[in-house]
């Protein structure tokens, strides 16, 4: 039965017949009327079946015809001959297709890709065996994706079918969902299951604890699930933080899950990652061996100290432990790393430990610790606090209420500092500007009455400011704005002009700081440095990077009685110099009997007698801060102890020592514990969650986290004002957006992606509760070799690919005849004129 | 120009018989006449005009041939765009937003138009497929040519009450990077516009087509156009519902927390009246004033006192001018109460421990007291082991997993709150118990003490053994007469809530890009039964709407309105309402460039057709104006 796509030209019909009635009616050509009635009569059909054509007449067919989409999975799950097998099968499918019908390849794995055909599919399968093709198309089997995209690729008036090639374990979604839209749209699917990885693999699967919140003390039992596809025997270990805390040797049997249980005691409060790590006897992927969690403990305020000398800190750390605290004390490299490993702890102590010691990601950590997630830092008095620890201008001395700043006293004899400074080409870009930065940091510490001076060196020495008086900060920074990296690297003649300067100069202390970053040309160096020496002038270096001549600068150091750096990090240049100029200019320590003075009043103090604190046999001389409170000063009127608020967190300054050196008294002092417990619990990150409830999940790269705030009576809390605060591995951070969804209810909804773990921090502005949530990116799914298929998968019609071209269900298509009518119509023009003209 | 079949040019030769049939010389007819004098002036004349003659044939013979050449070209399908014919897949938007209707046609019904209009165009040649986006995109037809079936399923989409998915906006381009010969031209509004940008610009977005990706080199990517419907002079105001909550508060008296959000896309600040009725739309049983800013968002938190459980719907009142959106103006609302905790007692003497769960049991309450301990979802024991899954044991005594080496009993216990902060203590005081009755034992490994003997002994605490749980409360409750106290049901209550982590009941609507939450539905349904007799449960909705219960489980329910899931241990209503931000909060005209907008017009073959049937009108007309013969 016809069918007119464009019924609405037939109307044409209408005026075309009544124009033809009416020419032919009035018609005044003679000709015999059979002729003229064959002739008018044909020219009026020829019209009609233009028109007809003009309507699109469609008529339906029925086609035994198919379209047929190959999808196969290329992912890590199948091996490369599992597939290459697969192909062939494939191929010989094709064969069997009728003339008439049409195929497709797809590959599909972390994505899905047109391929031309399964030749050039085997020589992407050759590049993978060979590993020189890029693999990250096998990171996942986005099965479900693949199927709802190949949708678009059935032409229509075909049968669609689609053949799966796939062992049927999808890491993306459940393939039920799509393969009942695909039924629906008259897709007639088929797997053909593909064997799968045929390497011996074993895996952890999980690490669950029982609990995602434990209590100090409680025995958390967590659970690890391995699976392997063969039988192997293997190890498996619990590692916390980084260290193997249980072990327990398995037998593994193919394709069974097991779960072992490890039943572990928290121990320590806070943030507590876990970790179980698989050694088996025979593997092929590596990245499955090991699975992990975070388990947050609550318990006992947990202190870090950080000092060069643990020992030195027995004493602080015994009294407090006395006063129900758990303190970690670590030597100088003890700083966690990550914002994960800072939240382990509710208050960090710098007791003795320089800034050079740490990298700018460390300190900008400590700095988000106190002032984004509420944590304590106190830093203590000694030769490596403060200025003297080089923390001048750091995000360290930020959160803190006391400055290295200070007016040098007029009875310290006065210094002239030279700052010998390599700006060859390999300091271009960063280097050379945090060179700039130590040196204006530098400068900026010195009295008036000392003298600053700076070469600059790359072939040869540069004057980038003359010997000038350190009161004239203005001028020596523009000097210093001059050093600009170029050229190469001969470091002598700078050392002797500098030499030559530092000779003419009065002043009473002579130093020279060198810094360099590659290997200078060879010369006399420790002959300069001897003169440098005798000349009464010290000699400290840096060599920054690699590439620098660290024997070279070790021995101009020692042979110029002065100290050698070494860092690859160049954003410690500014810490390495300003460190160095306060132990110059030996003005930043006093050293006496000081007592204790109260200044102010705190609840920090309360229960202390404040006029009965112990003496101190010395300090670093500091000041505070304008929003800084000082609590307690030396009677020669320095701050000894100081708060201030930085941010959500507190910094605390105590300028003395807790350790024989100045604070012996300290340590005999009956109080000592009470006092600083006293301290400290004003101090530590107080992390009050309760009435914040979290139910959180992962899908889709996206972290989505429902909240319900409650208030003590247990009714929901509306209206609240959220801040969220997410920091990822890398040091970023930003602030997601909290939503309110219903009465009590908010939402966050994240994107993970690029994201490898995360520290979200959520707190109530209006309550002070806050709470943390960690993010740890599992090991791709494609890697956990999920034991069964997909269920929905088994549930399909099987089809062996012999019988591919048989069976094909026929397909109504309508096919346009509008070309029919018009070479009708031309046929019909002819018959009329032939009409007309015989 | 090119030509789609260029062997149908062929037929030009018909013209060469055509000019040969006008070289014959047609004859005269023949008559007989008896008068030649009359014939001589005629046929003087006949030769004056032979030149004339031989014209009008000329012009008859041209017009002829041009009809037969458009026919001819007609046949051959030409197209002014001499590029390579790709296949075009239409994706219309569904989402909330193209409901907006300003001066009567919503954008919907533009978008439609549009692709009415692609498929009316289409050559015989060009393939279309017909596709839908919203939440998830939907495939109408697979590629044709075949215009009647593309426009009998255009006619059976309909916009939908959900938002746009960024993901299904990376499909699109997915699709288009396929190199399938396919390019994709989405008919959307401003707001898909902007998905789909966003979507571009995200990281995974970018991901799609890596280097390893065969279709960068093996075949030409097609291309993502978007055809931006709606471009409405100024933002069509619209307000709407955008979060909706109702929720029953603890404490008894029947109170109801609600909570409304309106979003604004008017360009002014808006006064809107939210009536709250119960159980049917018009029994309105309260009125709320609510402002809300230009292009903002503004909300209502509010306690019902005396609400009663069931069916509640909240909509915005007459607004000042017309509202774009209809679908957001109303929100259904489940106001549901607790399933309560089914609760046995074990012990010599129950009465006073099932006094205490009694009052808990209350319409609305949290426990329910029920005889067999078997089918109980928490067993409170006092002298006894009890091995169920959720156990309240008082007074411990024999052989049990969940203490370890009970001894004698203690003389005069000192009780030390071990966690005062647990949220198993709240509203209690336990240091002031005085755990009459208590013995020597010690809790499993990985039990949570939280409150202990001076000298150690647990007296409460939580444990954990193979999956089952239990609180351990190391007293006799009649001793001292604890169980007349009011701590004891406090204590009681606290600890059951604590072991059965009472969850959160479902909300009050769905959203409609969600699948619905069967599951914690069908939990609230007093006798559902368990999980394996869910099989029998349907979920009927709108429109006809009949889902089991595994496929309401996955599928988003794109439609708002009222659902029903029923089965053999009752029934429960499901609201689902549209509930988006971005899809409430229309946008308006912006001077941004869209994709050129798509070809509408008529072919060219249609427009040869129309000329060849003129001309052989006014041929017949033109020859029929002469004498011939």
């Amino acid at each position: 039965m016809i069918e007119w796509a464009h019924p609405a030209s037939l109307w044409l019909l209408l005026p075309a017949v009544v124009l033809w009635w009416w020419s032919t009616h009035r018609s005044i050509v003679d000709r015999p009327a059979r002729s003229f009635w064959w002739a008018a009569g044909l020219r009026l059909a020829a019209i009609v079946c233009v028109i007809l054509a003009l309507a699109r007449p469609t008529l339906p067919l029925l086609q035994e015809r198919q379209h047929v989409v190959f999808l196969v999975d290329v992912s890590h799950s199948q091996s490369i001959d599992g597939i290459d097998a697969h192909l062939a099968e494939i191929e010989a499918a094709i064969d069997g297709l009728e003339s008439d019908d049409s195929w497709q390849l797809f590959a599909v794995g972390s994505e899905i890709q047109t391929v031309a055909d399964p030749e050039t599919l085997r020589g992407r399968l050759r590049d993978w065996r060979d590993h020189t093709g890029a693999a990250g198309l096998r990171d996942a089997s986005r099965l479900a994706a693949g199927l709802a995209r190949v949708r678009a690729a059935f032409p229509g008036g075909f049968a669609h079918r689609l053949i799966i090639s796939s062992d049927g374990r999808p890491t993306d979604a459940d393939l039920a969902p799509v393969l009942t839209r695909l039924a629906e749209e008259g897709v007639d699917v088929h797997w053909w299951r593909t064997p799968g990885l045929d390497e011996a693999e074993a895996l952890v699967a999980s690490l669950t604890p029982s609990v995602a919140k434990a209590y100090d003390g409680e025995v958390v039992r967590f659970t690890a699930r391995v699976r392997a596809n063969r039988a192997m025997p293997a190890t498996l270990r619990l590692l916390h933080r980084g260290v193997v805390v249980d072990r327990q040797q398995l037998q593994l049997t193919a394709g069974a899950d097991r779960d072992v249980v490890f039943d572990m005691p928290m121990v320590v409060a806070g943030a507590s990652d876990w970790t179980a790590e698989l050694v088996p006897a025979e593997d092929h992927f590596t990245a499955n061996n090991s699975a992990s969690t975070t388990v947050a403990v609550a318990g006992e305020p947990r202190i870090l100290v950080l000092h060069e000398n643990p020992r030195a800190m027995r004493g602080f750390a015994r009294a407090l432990e006395g006063q129900d605290f758990a303190v970690d004390v670590r030597a100088e490299h003890g700083l966690p790393a990550d914002m994960n490993g800072l939240l382990a702890f509710d208050a960090v102590v710098l007791a003795q430990v320089p800034a050079t010691r740490m990298s700018t990601r460390q300190m900008t950590n400590l700095q988000r610790f106190v002032g984004d997630f509420g944590g304590g830092l106190m830093m203590l008095g000694s030769e490596e606090s403060f200025g003297l620890g080089g923390y001048y201008q750091t995000p360290i001395e930020e959160a803190l209420p006391l400055v290295s700043r200070y007016e040098k006293e007029k009875e310290k004899p006065s210094l002239a500092l030279m700052l010998v400074i390599d700006k060859s080409g390999s300091m271009q870009g960063l280097p050379i500007s945090l060179a700039r930065q130590a040196a204006k940091a530098a400068s900026e510490m010195l009295s008036p009455r000392d003298q600053v001076a700076v070469v600059g060196f790359d072939g040869s020495p540069f004057v980038a400011c003359d010997l000038t008086f350190a009161g004239d900060i203005g001028s020596i920074h523009n000097a210093i704005d001059r050093l600009a990296a170029d050229g190469g690297t001969n470091m002598y003649p700078a050392m002797t002009l500098a030499y030559d300067m530092l000779q003419r100069t009065a002043a009473q202390m002579k130093h020279m700081i060198i810094l360099g970053d590659g290997q200078s040309q060879p010369a006399d160096f420790a002959g300069i440095t001897r003169r440098c020496a005798d000349a009464g002038i010290s000699v400290s270096t840096v060599a920054l990077g690699g590439g620098a001549d660290r024997a070279l600068m070790e021995t101009i150091a020692e042979i110029g009685n002065g100290r050698s750096y070494q860092t690859m990090d160049p954003s410690q240049v500014p810490q390495i110099f300003t460190k160095e100029t306060m132990e110059a200019s030996r003005s930043a320590i006093k050293e006496d009997v000081f007592t204790a003075v109260p200044v102010d009043d705190h609840p920090m103090l309360a229960g202390t007698d404040v006029s009965a604190l112990p003496v101190s046999f010395g300090y670093v001389m500091t000041q505070p801060k304008p929003t800084a409170q000082v609590l307690v000063a030396h009677d020669s009127g320095d701050p000894l102890l100081a708060v201030s608020r930085f941010g959500l967190g507190t910094g605390v300054a105590f300028t003395a020592d807790l350790s024989e050196r100045w604070g012996g008294d300290w340590l005999a002092w009956d109080g000592m514990g009470k006092f600083w417990a006293q301290v400290l619990r004003s101090l530590v990150r107080k992390a009050d969650a309760s009435g914040m409830l979290v139910d959180q999940r992962l899908s889709d790269d996206r972290w989505h986290i429902d909240l319900e705030r409650r208030d003590e009576r247990g009714e929901p809390m509306t209206d609240v004002r959220w801040h969220a605060l997410l920091m990822d591995g890398q040091g970023g951070q930003f602030e997601p957006p909290v939503r309110t969804i219903g009465y009590g209810r908010y939402e966050l909804s994240i994107d993970t992606t690029g994201i490898d773990r995360a520290t979200l921090q959520l707190r109530d502005l209006d309550a002070d509760k806050s709470t943390d949530l960690h993010f740890q990116r599992p090991y791709p799914a494609e890697f956990a070799l999920a034991k069964a298929a997909d269920p929905a998968l088994a549930d399909l019609q099987t089809l062996a690919p012999a019988d591919l071209g048989r069976s094909v269900r026929s397909v109504e298509e309508r096919s346009s005849i509008a070309h029919w009518f018009i070479a009708l119509a031309l046929a019909l023009l002819g018959g009329g004129v032939l009409f007309r003209r015989l | 120009m090119t030509f789609t079949a260029p062997a149908m040019l062929w037929w030009l030769l018909a013209a060469l018989p055509l000019i040969a049939l006008f070289i014959i010389r047609v004859r005269p007819r023949r008559r007989t006449t008896v008068a030649w004098f009359l014939w001589e002036g005629v046929v003087a004349e006949r030769r004056h005009n032979a030149l004339w003659k031989r014209l009008r044939d000329l012009w008859s013979l041209l017009l002829l041939l041009v009809a037969l050449i458009a026919a001819v070209l007609a046949l051959a399908e030409p197209r002014t765009d001499d590029r390579e014919q790709r296949d075009v897949l239409l994706v219309l938007d569904t989402s909330l937003s193209m409901q907006a209707t300003v001066d009567g046609d919503s954008r919907f019904e533009r978008a439609r138009d549009v692709a009415a209009a692609v498929i009316d165009t289409l050559d015989g040649n060009r393939r279309v497929a017909l596709a839908s986006a919203d939440i998830a995109l939907h495939h109408h037809a697979a590629r044709t040519t075949d215009g009647r079936s593309l426009r009998e399923q255009l006619a059976t989409i309909e916009p939908s009450d959900t938002g746009l998915d960024a993901q299904v906006a990376r499909e699109l381009q997915a699709l288009a990077d396929l190199g399938d010969g396919l390019d994709v031209v989405f008919i959307s509004d401003r707001q898909g516009l902007h998905v789909v940008r966003s979507a571009a610009a995200s990281p995974t977005g970018s991901t799609e087509g890596s280097a390893d990706s065969p279709s960068a080199g093996e075949n030409p990517r097609g291309s993502l156009s978007v055809h931006v419907v709606g471009d409405e002079r100024e933002v069509p105001a619209n307000l709407g519902l955008v979060a909706a909550d109702l929720r029953r508060l603890d404490g008894g008296d029947r109170r109801a927390g609600l909570y409304l959000q309106v979003a604004s896309s008017a360009a002014d600040s808006r006064s809107v009246e939210i009536h709250l009725a119960q159980g049917r739309p018009d029994n309105v049983v309260a009125l709320h004033q609510l402002t809300v800013p230009a292009q903002g968002i503004a909300d209502i938190s509010r306690v019902i006192e005396d609400a009663e459980a069931g069916l509640w719907y909240a909509s915005l009142g007459t607004s000042e001018t017309a509202d774009a959106v209809e679908s957001d103006q109303r929100v259904p609302l489940v106001l549901r109460d607790r399933v309560p905790l089914a609760v046995a007692v074990l012990a010599q003497q129950p009465y006073f421990i099932e006094a205490a769960a009694r009052s808990f049991a209350h319409q609305g309450g949290p426990f329910r007291l029920q005889p067999d301990p078997i089918t109980a979802d928490l067993v409170v024991a006092q002298g006894r082991s009890s091995e169920s899954r959720l156990n309240v044991i008082m007074q411990p005594d024999g052989d049990s997993p969940w203490w370890q080496e009970p001894g004698a009993a203690l003389e005069r216990p000192a009780p030390v709150v071990v966690l005062p902060e647990h949220p198993a203590l709240r509203h209690l005081s336990p240091g002031l118990l005085g755990f009459a009755g208590a013995r020597e034992l010690q809790a499993p490994p990985g039990s949570v003490v939280l409150v202990q003997d001076v000298d150690g002994t647990p007296l409460l605490y939580l444990a954990s053994v193979d999956g089952r749980r239990a609180a351990v409360v190391n007293l006799d409750p009649h001793a001292d007469d604890f169980v007349l106290q009011a701590a004891f049901p406090i204590l009681l209550h606290g600890l059951a809530a604590d072991l059965a982590g009472l969850q959160p009941l479902p909300p009050a609507v769905t959203a409609a890009d969600q699948p619905l939450p069967v599951d914690r539905i069908h939990s609230t349904v007093a006798d559902a039964g368990s999980p394996a007799d869910a099989k029998d449960w349907r979920v009927h909705g709108p429109r006809s709407v009949e889902w089991s219960l595994s496929e309401a489980r996955h599928r988003p329910v794109r439609r708002a309105g009222l659902y029903r899931l029923s089965g053999p241990g009752g029934s429960a209503s499901i609201s689902v309402a549209s509930l988006d931000v971005e899809e409430s909060r229309l946008q308006g005209a912006d001077s941004s460039t869209v994709a050129p907008a798509i070809a509408a017009a008529w072919m060219p073959a249609w427009w040869l057709l129309v000329i060849a049937a003129g001309v052989l009108l006014l041929e017949h007309w033109w020859y029929h104006r002469r004498v011939v013969g």
